[in-house]
């Protein structure tokens, strides 16, 4: 299947009122079950696409529209699945462990709304089975966690529903090697099992060369290549030189 | 002697811990720094005498006054989430506009409650004291255990991770209003009906008897918090806030016996809130500096 996405604009203004940064993004279209990479120098304007993409702010003309299938929504809309750079702007840090993959969890009847921590303890335990070290520490605020945890638990918390959009926005910069690499992996059988596009900030070349199915390079607010993995520039020295060289011509 | 004085201050402990837990709702909940209990405590404690005082059950008075308290939790959300007027300002302004709404409802200053048409009926002394008590232990007991099983539901958790991160309310397809409005509502039912049990207590309903309740409120939730130290479970903090309330009251009355004047009994109020303050940031846990209204 694929997904469709209309063109994107946003215009941030100055203090006077005068264009400052403007946004600028064609119709696009995506597989289902891909992970698309959207990379590009400070500035670019990868983290405003996300967060229009999710439906946090609106573009200036119109909406962000998605069609998939048959279905057709817009991005303020529907909740978006969203894991941010800090995790702790994924997660309620006051609630504990339990109670944040509750918030996100599938009730289905009143008692299940009521007493969530007893009705949905098992689809809890279940999404905890390969992550122990979370499983010991249910209980326990989430401020207690350590960086690593906290982005596996906004990792594991968002994706515990099943977004057909997920958007992952330099989620990894907190982690350690091995959370990392876990979470990569999560994220990769999020993509196939939940037949998702999954939409990546980073600005890791050489983890977007493995991981992704196709890298968007931003500039300035456009896009200026759209890179497939049959692409000739798909490598590592010619995606460097060209998020560098772009990112030398901004400045 | 003591004996009575003690039951008057577990009493007064008690109907101070609903305030107390109504600032928690608003405070730590909804990082929400409500003024409006210095407004819905006393229309909660005049809706309770108006309607008892026109021959409905005290019970149904009692209701009226939560009822009439979270609408004026209502009214602040409305204020803050509709027209943006900052926090602190929306819910000066609703109080400020409660003291003018309460004084046109009594229609005076004050209004007394005939002891028949209290909670204690007929009784009166040390029998009518232990009545009031029974009376305020279950209706607490009853708010504790709400307030327990609501926190741990979906809507009460979304009401505490929204308030604390109103990013999620858009992760959540939630409305970061609506669960303003329904924190802000669900806080100001426990200050009504706190408002209203005072009156059971007092026997009557003064306009000036909010002034600085909110204060009080947040000594009892700033006190609640130090004695719950580090555990953040519901129930855990809810019953240190009770008391935390009953220690508060304690040691006004135990200042009031030793000399000062009656009068002070806010100023003891306010020293007790610089020492808890004084001692949450001395503390290994300060909590406060999570709070955006800090």
């Amino acid at each position: 299947m694929e997904l469709n996405i209309t063109g994107i604009e946003k215009t941030f203004r100055s203090s006077g009122g005068d264009p400052a940064f403007l946004l600028s993004l064609p119709a696009m279209t995506f597989e289902t079950g891909s992970i698309i990479f959207v990379m590009g120098h400070n500035g670019s304007g990868k983290t405003v696409t996300l967060k229009l993409m999710a439906g946090e702010i609106l573009p200036s003309n119109g909406n962000v529209r998605f069609s998939l299938g048959g279905s057709s929504w817009k991005a303020d809309e529907r909740p978006s699945g969203i894991v941010r750079q800090q995790a702790e702007d994924s997660l309620a840090m006051d609630l504990s462990v339990k109670e944040n993959l509750l918030l996100r969890g599938s009730p289905r009847s009143i008692l299940d709304h009521v007493f969530p921590s007893v009705r949905l303890k098992d689809q809890i335990i279940r999404l905890l089975s390969t992550h122990p070290e979370l499983l010991r520490k249910l209980e326990q605020p989430c401020r207690n966690l350590s960086g690593g945890q906290r982005q596996a638990l906004a990792f594991l918390s968002v994706t515990s529903r099943n977004y057909p959009v997920l958007f992952l926005d330099e989620f990894l910069a907190a982690t350690d090697s091995g959370t990392s690499r876990l979470l990569r992996r999560l994220a990769r059988d999020y993509a196939t099992q939940a037949n998702a596009c999954v939409f990546i900030v980073s600005h890791d070349v050489p983890m977007a060369l493995e991981d992704a199915d196709r890298i968007l390079v931003l500039m300035n607010g456009k896009l200026i290549r759209d890179l497939g993995r049959d692409d000739p520039d798909w490598d590592e020295s010619a995606l460097m030189r060209l998020l560098m060289e772009r990112g030398e011509e901004s400045r | 002697m003591i004996a009575y004085k003690v039951l008057v201050i577990l009493g007064d402990g008690l109907i101070f811990g609903l305030l107390a837990t109504g600032v928690y709702v608003a405070f730590q909940w909804l990082r929400f720094p409500d003024l409006t209990p210095d407004g819905s405590f006393v229309l909660g404690a005049a809706i309770c005498v108006k309607v008892a005082s026109a021959g409905y059950p005290p019970l149904l008075a009692v209701f009226c006054s939560i009822a009439a308290g979270a609408l004026t939790g209502s009214c602040t959300a409305a204020v803050n989430k509709l027209v943006k007027v900052p926090t602190v300002v929306s819910g000066l302004l609703v109080s400020s506009a409660l003291y003018s709404i309460t004084w046109l409802m009594l229609g005076k200053p004050n209004q007394f409650l005939d002891s028949p048409h209290t909670l204690v009926g007929d009784f009166s002394g040390v029998t009518a004291v232990i009545h009031l008590l029974v009376w305020l232990v279950i209706i607490c007991a009853a708010t504790v255990a709400g307030i327990v099983v609501f926190g741990g539901s979906i809507w009460g958790l979304r009401t505490r991770a929204i308030g604390e991160n109103p990013l999620l309310a858009n992760d959540l397809g939630a409305s970061e209003r609506q669960y303003t409005l329904l924190g802000l509502a669900l806080a100001n039912g426990f200050v009504g009906l706190s408002g209203a049990l005072f009156t059971q207590r007092s026997f009557s309903a003064d306009i000036n008897m909010g002034v600085g309740i909110t204060i009080i409120g947040l000594t009892g939730l700033i006190l609640g918090l130090l004695i719950a130290g580090g555990r953040r479970k519901v129930i855990v903090i809810v019953l240190c806030i009770f008391g935390a309330s009953i220690l508060h009251k304690g040691i006004t009355f135990l200042t009031l016996e030793l000399g000062m004047p009656a009068e002070s009994f806010r100023l003891v109020s306010a020293v007790v809130l610089l020492v808890a303050f004084f001692l949450v940031r001395a503390s290994s846990v300060d909590f406060l500096k999570s709070l955006k209204w800090n």
